[in-house]
């Protein structure tokens, strides 16, 4: 008889959104993210049902698919238009959805982390799924130990969050290495850093 | 959580790391004692049962595929939403044979789910390479062909890029 893993109270509440357009991927996703411990998994298959869940209570972390299908069909929300355009109506892939909840001015959640499942060592779809906003990757085949790793490194994640006009999402530079010579850092001069409690005065005031 | 960056500021903003989730489970707690490895190997057993039943349990789709085509493959044209039904259970057989690194699986579902896209020609001959590869993907399913190195799916791209050309 297969043992019972208790979910985790400290885990308890975490709310987890589950976003994969295959439903046999998504279950075994379900399954081994409540066999780690998590008990709030909310799995959707649509991308419009993504974006009713982000306005409708907190989520702290999507687990989504690169690669899959995520329709994008009756999803005003994300566009804040009242009917879908035209464009709407083809579906969208995980990375693409990423790149809109960072970046559209109408995302519920911009900020929120996000893991992502992709295919396989594919360099160029790693470099999208970074450059889409994407905290971390795990590449296919699933192992349940790379899985905790990513996870783990999403809960102690000591990156700031970008947002320029090109790109909003964590810092993509994962080590603080020194600029080569003769380059101007502009991280001392331009960017503008915004502390938690500013951040959070800014959100209750606007 | 945040939910909204500021909009003051026009140059590049760097917000500071968010903590919620360690606030959450606790500055103090240590994640090894939540991802234990019993818990951890647990989970593998999971994705190791799934991996084992894959064949079986993704059988429906590739059936309500084989219909689909069977049904289509001889109409002189093809409706956007049939090109639609049999995208999603590509797709659907696609994600799951991904998880488990079954190549040739995931191949054959991925030009699938390209030509049910592919505006380049008719819907019916579309139509009729989608029926091949549904063929083709019931033999994958029969022989439970895992092709974890993806050889057999380079071969099949190769031989679709041709088809192409």
């Amino acid at each position: 008889m297969p043992k019972i893993i208790k979910p985790d109270a400290k885990l308890e509440r975490i709310n987890v959104l589950l976003v994969n357009g295959s439903t046999h991927a998504s279950k075994l996703l379900e399954d081994v993210l409540s066999g780690l411990g998590f008990s709030n998994v909310q799995v959707v298959n649509d991308s419009s049902d993504v974006i009713k869940t982000l306005k409708r209570r907190v989520i702290h972390l999507i687990v989504t698919d690169g690669e899959l299908l995520v329709r994008k069909k009756r999803v005003p929300g994300m566009e804040g238009a009242d009917t879908p355009r035209p464009e709407d109506l083809l579906p969208i892939s995980g990375i693409e959805f990423v790149k809109r909840l960072r970046q559209s001015p109408h995302s519920p959640s911009p900020f929120v982390p996000v893991m992502m499942v992709i295919g396989k060592e594919d360099e160029a779809l790693l470099r999208r799924a970074r450059d889409a906003g994407v905290n971390e990757i795990i590449v296919k085949p699933l192992a349940a130990d790379d899985i905790c790793e990513r996870i783990s490194g999403i809960i102690d994640d000591k990156r700031f969050f970008i947002t320029a006009e090109s790109y909003k999402g964590p810092c993509r530079r994962r080590e603080r290495k020194p600029l080569p010579a003769g380059i101007e850092d502009r991280r001392k001069t331009d960017v503008r850093l915004v502390r938690r409690r500013e951040l959070h005065d800014n959100l209750r005031g606007s | 959580m945040a939910d909204k960056p500021s909009q003051t500021h026009t140059g590049p903003i760097a917000y500071e790391p968010d903590q919620t989730l360690r606030e959450i489970i606790g500055k103090d707690t240590k994640l090894s004692e939540i991802f234990t490895p019993e818990r951890i190997q647990a989970c593998q057993k999971t994705i190791a049962d799934a991996r084992d039943s894959f064949f079986t349990v993704a059988e429906g789709d590739i059936v309500k595929l084989e219909k689909l085509a069977s049904d289509h493959v001889m109409a002189p044209d093809i409706s956007d939403d049939i090109f639609e039904d049999v995208s999603m259970l590509a797709g659907n057989i696609k994600g799951h044979a991904d998880l488990f690194g079954f190549t040739l699986v995931s191949a054959i579902g991925k030009h699938i789910i390209s030509f049910c896209e592919l505006k380049v020609r008719s819907p019916s001959t579309r139509f009729r390479v989608i029926a091949d590869l549904i063929k083709m993907q019931r033999v994958a399913f029969n022989h439970k062909v895992m092709d974890e190195r993806g050889a057999l799916a380079k071969e099949l791209a190769t031989s679709l890029q041709k088809f192409l050309a």
